[in-house]
Order: C-alpha cells, then sequence, then structure tokens
C-alpha cells in the first residue's frame, strides 16, 4: 500500500507548522525523516498518524487516514511518539504486549499469534532479557526499546516512530535500524524521523527532509544529503565519506551565512 | 484470579458481620431468622428495614469510591487521583444540598442524587480541563483542594440559610458522611446509578491501560479519547454523585484501596479495577462497622474514619510520589 | 415510677417558697414591662393589663416556636439587645436564666429591674412561675385564677386515666428522643405514657438509635410535625422501618409549639396526648382505680 500525502497543511495556534505538502512513499521502504529542530517532523509524523486536524489528503492504500476511525486506524499504523511515557510500575512484557490492544476484543485473552508478535518484538528491540523487569526502573534507553518493541508489536503495515534513536547507545542504535530495515524488508512502510545524519545516509532507502514547515527534498539519501542542503537547512559543513555499507556524514563546522531562519 | 475470590470472601463476611452488628443486640440466631423468614416482629423489621439496606449501601458505595479511584488514577496517570480528594465528592454533596434544602423539588428524595450528579459532574469537567492543560499531578490535587474548600463553605452557607433550624445540624452529615438509618429507599435510589456507574466504567479498561503510555500513543492504539472521557466522566459522575447523594461526603476510600490493591496485580489499570471495586466495599463496611462499635449510641461518622485512615495515608503518598513516580 | 411521682409535691412545694421569697411585695405595679425571652414573653402576654408589656421578643412571633404568635404580633418586637432595653426605659425587664447573660448583667449595671425566670423542664413548677410572674407585674389574681386552672386541669386527666399505662417515645429529627428531666417527659407521664426513652436510662434530650426504638415497639411514636423547609434528620422519623410496626400509631400528635416553653399553654399538650391515651386504653365506664 502506498502512502500519499496531498496539499497537506497543518496549522496550529494560528501558525502553519506544515505547508501544502505533497509526497507518495512506497510499500517496503524505511523512510529517513529529518530536518532541523522546529522544521515539523513531530507535526508530520502526528498528522500522519491522525492525532491533528489537517488540511488536505493521507492515504494509505484505499484508506484515507484523516477520516479513518482510530480503532480501524489502530490496525494500519502504529505510531512510537517521541514523549516517552510509562505510567505505572509495569513489567516489560505487560508494556509490550499493549502494543496488541488493537487485534484483540473488549475482554479477550491474548491469543498465540498475539503472544508470539510480543516474543518477536521484544527479540527485534533486544528486550527480551528485560521481559520480568519493571520498565520505570530501566535506564532511558532501555526504556526507548522497550515503547519500540511496543509498537512493533502492533504488527501494522505502517510503522511511524518519532527519533527512537535518542538516547540508545551505538550498539543499540544499530540494531534499531537493522529492526527497523527488516521490517520494511517484510513489505510495511515505516517512517522514522533522526537527528544523526550518518545513520540515515547509511539504514533509509530514502530520506524526507523537512525545513520550515516544507518539504525540501526527497529522495536517496545520497542525492537528498547532498552538501549543498546541509548547508542549506542546517548550516553545516559536513565531512563525507564511504564505505562498503554507504554514506558516513559527519557535521564539523558551521557555514558562514547562518541558516535561513 | 486468586486476589478477587479472596477479596469477595472478605467483602461478604463483612456484609454478614454488618447485618449482625447494631444497638438492638440481637442474637445471631434471631438475625438471621429476622432476615429470611417473614413475619412483622422487631427483629424482621430491624433486619429487613435497617440493617439490609446500610449493608447494601455499604458494600455498593464502597464499591463505587474504590471503583472511581481506581479508574481516576489510570486515567490521568496521578496516583494521588481521588473523587475526595479533588473535590468531586464535596461538588456532588454541594449539589445535593442546594437542590435539596432549597426546597425547590418539595421534600423528595429524589432531589438529592439528580444534585450531586450535577455537582460531581461540573467538578470531573473543570478538573480535567485543568488537568488537561497542564498534566502534573500537583496541578490537580491544588485544583481539588481550591474546589473541596468552596464546595463545603458554600454547603455550611446553603445549611445556615435553611429556614429549617435543624439544617445547620446536617453539615456534619455532608461533609464526613454517613451511613445511619437509611432505609431501602435510599438503596433504591442510588443503586441503579452506581451500577450504570460501574458499567461505563467497566467500558473503559481498555482506555486506561493504553493510557499507560499517554494520550497519543493510547490514540495511536485505537482508543477514542472523546469516547474515554465521556465514559469516565459520565460513570465516576454516577458513582461518586449517587454515593454522596446518600451518605454525603466519605473520603479516601479511592485512594488508600487502589494503592494497597495495586502492588498485588500485574499493576495494568484495568486489573485494579475489579479489585479495588472489592476492596472499597470491604473497607467502607469495616469502617461502618467499627462506626457502630467504637460510639454504640450516638454514632460515630462512617466519614471520620476513613478520614483518619485516609489522611495520613495521603500525606505519605505525597511524600512518597515526591521521591518516586509510580 | 412511684418514687418519682411521691417526690413531686415537695418538689413543687420548694418552688413555691422559692417563689414566695424571690418576690418581694412589689409597692406599685411596673407601668412598663419588657421582656426578652420567647417563654417570658407568653407568660408576660397572658397575665399583663393593657398597655402594660411594652415589647416582646422577636421569636413570640414564630409559629414554630410560639403557641401566641398571633397575639405576639400586636406588641413591638425586640432582639434582646441592652440598647432597645436603654432607649424604652422600662420599669421591669424580665427574661430567661439561661438567655442573653450578658444582657442581663450588664443591665442590672446599668440600674434596671431585671427578673430572671428559670423555666424548670416539669409541668408541676408552672403555677409558681405563673404566680412569681403575676406578682411581679401586678396581676395577681389574675395569675391566681390560671394557675388554679393548670393545675385543677391536670388533676382532671389524672383522674380519668385507668390500666396500664401505654408507651411512648417523643421521636424528633435525625434519631433524637427526649428523656428523664425534659418538658416532655412530664407531659407524657401527665397525659398517663410512659415514656420509653426515660425508662430506658435517656436523659435530656438525647441520640436514640432507630434499631432501639424498633425493638422496643412502642405504642405511640411522636414524632414532630413536618416543616416547610426540608431537611434529611425528618426522613428519620419517615423511615419506613417505623412505619413496619405493627399496632403502633404514628404521629405529630402534640399541637406545634406546645412543648417549647413550660408555660400554661403546655396543657395543650397533655389534653392532645390524653386524648390520645383516652383512645388507646378507653376506661369503658369502668371508675378509675
Amino acid at each position: 500500500m502506498d502512502l500519499h500525502a496531498d496539499n497537506l497543511s497543518v496549522t496550529l495556534a494560528n501558525r502553519h507548522v506544515i505547508s501544502d505538502i505533497g509526497f507518495k512513499i512506497k510499500p517496503g521502504v524505511l523512510v529517513g525523516v529529518l530536518g532541523p529542530n522546529g522544521a515539523g517532523k513531530s507535526t508530520l509524523m502526528r498528522a500522519l498518524n491522525g492525532q491533528l486536524s489537517v488540511k488536505g489528503d493521507i492515504r494509505f492504500g484505499e484508506h484515507d487516514l484523516a477520516v479513518i476511525g482510530p480503532a480501524a486506524r489502530a490496525r494500519l499504523v502504529a505510531y512510537l511518539p517521541q514523549q516517552r511515557t510509562i505510567g505505572w510500575r509495569l513489567t516489560v512484557r505487560d508494556l509490550v504486549a499493549l502494543g496488541r490492544l488493537p487485534w484483540r476484543a473488549f475482554g479477550q485473552r491474548a491469543s498465540a499469534r498475539d503472544e508470539a508478535a510480543i516474543e518477536r518484538a521484544m527479540e527485534m528491540a533486544d528486550i527480551a532479557s528485560l521481559s520480568p523487569r519493571i520498565a520505570t526502573e530501566l535506564s532511558g534507553g532501555e526504556q526507548a526499546r522497550v515503547l519500540m518493541a511496543r509498537a512493533i508489536a502492533q504488527e501494522t503495515p505502517l510503522l511511524i516512530a518519532d527519533e527512537p534513536a535518542s538516547g540508545l547507545d551505538a550498539a543499540h542504535q544499530i540494531m534499531l535500524m537493522r529492526s527497523l530495515k527488516g521490517l520494511a524488508a517484510e513489505g510495511k512502510t515505516v517512517l522514522v524521523s533522526l537527528h544523526d545524519l550518518t545513520l540515515a545516509a547509511r539504514w533509509c532507502d530514502e530520506v524526507m527532509l523537512l525545513n520550515e514547515g516544507n518539504l525540501a527534498a526527497l529522495g536517496s539519501p545520497e542525492t537528498v544529503l547532498s552538501d549543498e542542503n546541509l548547508a542549506r537547512i542546517y548550516g553545516v559543513t559536513a565531512h563525507r565519506a564511504q564505505d562498503g555499507n554507504g554514506l558516513i556524514i559527519a557535521p564539523v563546522g558551521l557555514t558562514e551565512t547562518a541558516p535561513t531562519s | 484470579m486468586k486476589l478477587c475470590m479472596s477479596l469477595i470472601l472478605l467483602v461478604f463476611v463483612l456484609f454478614v458481620v454488618s447485618l449482625l452488628v447494631g444497638p438492638a443486640e440481637l442474637r445471631v440466631e434471631d438475625s438471621i431468622a429476622g432476615l429470611f423468614a417473614g413475619g412483622s416482629e422487631a427483629a424482621a423489621i430491624i433486619m429487613r428495614e435497617i440493617r439490609l439496606p446500610r449493608a447494601l449501601l455499604g458494600l455498593a458505595i464502597g464499591m463505587s469510591l474504590g471503583l472511581s479511584g481506581a479508574v481516576l488514577q489510570g486515567f490521568l496517570r496521578n496516583p494521588l487521583a481521588e473523587p475526595g480528594v479533588i473535590g468531586v465528592s464535596s461538588m456532588a454533596a454541594l449539589g445535593a444540598v442546594l437542590v435539596f434544602y432549597s426546597g425547590l423539588a418539595g421534600s423528595s428524595l429524589y432531589a438529592l442524587p439528580a444534585g450531586a450528579l450535577i455537582g460531581a459532574l461540573l467538578a470531573i469537567l473543570v478538573l480535567l480541563a485543568i488537568a488537561a492543560r497542564q498534566g502534573s499531578t500537583l496541578t490537580l490535587i491544588l485544583a481539588g483542594v481550591a474546589l473541596s474548600s468552596l464546595a463545603g463553605a458554600l454547603t455550611a452557607l446553603v445549611l445556615n440559610l435553611s429556614p429549617n433550624p435543624f439544617a445547620s445540624y446536617e453539615i456534619i452529615f455532608w461533609l464526613l458522611g454517613s451511613l445511619k438509618d437509611r432505609s431501602m429507599e435510599h438503596v433504591a435510589l442510588a443503586l441503579p446509578l452506581m451500577a450504570a456507574g460501574w458499567f461505563l466504567i467497566a467500558l473503559s479498561a481498555r482506555a486506561i491501560d493504553a493510557l499507560s503510555l499517554g494520550e497519543e500513543a493510547a490514540s495511536s492504539l485505537g482508543i477514542s479519547m472523546s469516547l474515554t472521557r465521556f465514559l469516565i466522566v459520565a460513570g465516576v459522575a454516577l458513582c461518586v454523585g449517587a454515593a454522596t447523594a446518600v451518605t454525603g461526603t466519605i473520603g479516601f476510600i479511592g485512594l488508600v484501596i487502589p494503592h494497597l490493591i495495586r502492588p498485588l496485580t500485574n499493576r495494568m489499570p484495568s486489573s485494579l479495577l475489579l479489585p479495588a471495586g472489592l476492596g472499597g466495599a470491604a473497607l467502607l463496611l469495616a469502617a461502618d462497622i467499627a462506626a457502630r462499635i467504637v460510639l454504640p449510641a450516638g454514632e460515630l461518622n462512617v466519614g471520620v474514619l476513613t478520614a483518619l485512615i485516609g489522611a495520613p495515608f495521603f500525606l505519605w503518598l505525597v511524600v512518597r510520589a515526591r521521591r518516586e513516580m509510580l | 415510677m412511684p418514687k418519682r411521682r411521691k417526690c413531686l409535691p415537695c418538689l413543687s412545694g420548694l418552688a413555691l417558697l422559692a417563689g414566695a421569697l424571690l418576690v418581694a411585695p412589689v409597692s406599685a405595679a411596673p407601668k412598663r414591662v419588657m421582656s426578652l425571652n420567647l417563654c417570658t414573653d407568653q407568660l408576660a402576654m397572658t397575665l399583663a393589663g393593657p398597655d402594660q408589656l411594652v415589647s416582646v421578643s422577636f421569636l413570640a412571633r414564630e409559629p414554630g416556636l410560639s403557641m401566641l404568635h398571633e397575639e405576639a404580633r400586636s406588641y413591638p418586637a425586640n432582639h434582646g439587645l441592652a440598647e432597645e432595653v436603654f432607649l424604652e426605659n422600662p420599669d421591669l425587664v424580665v427574661t430567661g436564666t439561661y438567655s442573653l447573660h450578658n444582657t442581663t448583667a450588664l443591665l442590672k449595671r446599668l440600674g434596671f429591674h431585671v427578673e430572671e425566670f428559670s423555666f424548670a423542664q416539669t409541668l408541676e413548677t408552672i403555677p409558681g412561675e405563673v404566680r412569681r410572674m403575676g406578682a411581679l407585674i401586678g396581676q395577681e389574681k389574675r395569675a391566681q385564677a390560671i394557675a388554679d386552672d393548670f393545675t385543677r386541669e391536670l388533676e382532671t386527666i389524672a383522674a380519668g386515666q385507668c390500666g396500664k399505662d401505654p408507651t411512648m417515645i417523643a421521636y424528633d429529627q435525625n434519631g433524637i428522643a427526649s428523656g428523664r428531666g425534659t418538658l416532655a417527659d412530664s407531659v407524657m407521664q401527665a397525659a398517663g405514657f410512659a415514656n420509653l426513652a426515660a425508662d430506658m436510662g435517656v436523659i435530656g434530650v438525647a441520640p436514640f438509635p432507630l434499631e432501639q426504638v424498633i425493638a422496643a415497639h412502642p405504642d405511640v411514636i411522636s414524632i414532630g410535625a413536618p416543616q416547610k423547609a426540608p431537611t434529611l434528620g425528618e426522613f428519620v422519623t419517615r423511615h419506613p422501618a417505623i412505619g413496619a410496626l405493627p399496632d403502633t400509631r404514628i404521629g405529630a400528635f402534640v399541637p406545634e409549639a406546645s412543648l417549647s416553653c413550660g408555660i400554661p399553654s403546655v396543657i395543650e399538650a397533655v389534653r392532645a396526648l390524653a386524648a390520645l391515651r383516652t383512645e388507646i386504653a378507653p376506661c369503658h365506664g369502668n371508675a378509675a382505680q
């Protein structure tokens, strides 16, 4: 199913946070959503998940995500908010199991399929060993992985994750990206907002670069994360290199002219 | 569900004890005969018209308060949320007092729940508006304190202004509730409303689980926030409104019980609901038994006892909540 | 019970003696009398001559408290304030012992002639109080006549009773009963009822558990008349458990306000209850024993 946005605008408190964005993403693609602070990454992701009222069209396959009901949407779109909230002293496993809520009728017990999805999601987020631990007693990075696993367990064709890599150590950042790539390889559409340019460049199939609510560029990491775009939008100069697995982009300094904001 | 079974057993035992305690000092066999055998002897009247409604109300109102506390805590992700603490009960009392003592509805008992429901509803809507804008635990509690003090003062004012000199004696009842001398009329009045409240609260079980992850994640899990808000606002208003209408303000049950019971569950908000309801019933029945035993003739207001247990507990929670967020 | 009855004559004798000692012979009857207390109001209104009473308390106009509330409207009302007394400058101020302590002390210091009435909560002292008021305001003859009528009627009522006294409880808002030492208790006894609360050891006006009312199963439950402004306490006297008692008479049998003061009009309460007793336990023409 294609994810298709047309003339998409979001206005929050009389400010255009997203103005007139349009794009089309094929299934099986891992998309990195990039852009400086305040570019509209989180707003776009919330809008795609129906958390905000929008102008324009958002379609996922034949489904109109702007009008779809919450129960039906929850079986199509999984969303990991940037804000990491864990309300009670729940075990890791119970938290991940919440991802199966959309697939269970009221009062129904977890099915074998639910159990399998929970186990798999915990494997992918490398938290299987934390299963009986109390989530609120874990480190920030571990909590981030638990919440990611919750979204993965939802097993939806579209997964939207807002900064899942922040707070993760280097190894777990790579593990996270590998898992997301694996999900995309299964034919899911995965949108993930990132700050790390190298992570985006090496793992994402496509990169969506946002700037002040506009879509500045969408395409392969090589074309989108060009020196020119980095200078114009981030206001940085970067050192770049290439190895057998892809691009390495390390921001090293600021450009002479401040970024256009 | 070993926990629920043992709680049910506890509630049953306390219910029976509640039926056996009273100033008339009936023998156990007379009490049982009075309850089940027919006749119009004193024992039958005492059991059926005085003690049975009292025990039924203790059970149902304790259940309502326990459930309301559990669901509010789950919904607001706030371990201090409780209908009494956040002022819903006092607003319900104010509503009941305004409608009843003004004589707007004659001297009909139906004026009580009508007014109490409106009061409870208003309080919850105001608090949710405040809590929604500023999610902090403290904001809600402070707003609740303001609301309770205002409602308490206005309740006293309305009762003082009543042309009936006896009305002002009833301030204590409204501020610190009592189950004394209630009748089957009160049961018929309050029980259907409370049962409707239980039903609505039960329907919100999935939503409060999902809300452990915050509103956005919950909504992405297919929870309709507006529906959830309706279920919980209406459910709690029905429970607390109906309960307060017939027994005045009984505080802290919805605070103490979820905290005692939560460690015995997997801490998932939905799995706390039924045990918290049963625990609330057990606590109120026990407190009401104690209220009759401590001062047999004059009889203590049961709200005094729940406050004596609950207020220090609340303080302890406030101190602890600073150190660890639950 | 008989023991207490035996003691009553000596009590009333004491009251008489006290009255005689307190009321020193007054040379001239006071022309301007002011009453500051609901009970002295009613006593004074009953006895005073035309234009002798300058004002009565505002409570005397309350139908729920005062038997003479209509008559009270023809007098100016005071609120028991020392300033009001000072402006009016009466020859005699009558008031109750238990009300307006400070006012009474102040008025005495200002040199007013203040007479206090203690209104003991029993019928036996009433003739003495009537005579004392009569002596104070120079209406001794009228007072004597009223006191004699009162005593005679009590005797007549007592003579008309036969058989065992039916039991009764005066049950009020919130489950409050009148026990020993209350005017209601005295009235119940005079009307030939056994006061259940007093017999169960209640002293004064005190809470009485509903369950015990049911368990004791009295012949009569006397409750207050329903008020215009509702209270929850009223629902206790209307509790279905009370209604379920077989053969128990429940109702507002005592005329409103008749029990609020120990004055001659309390005889109306005795009369009403005596009539009820005759209905419950008629003498069937047998002579009283």
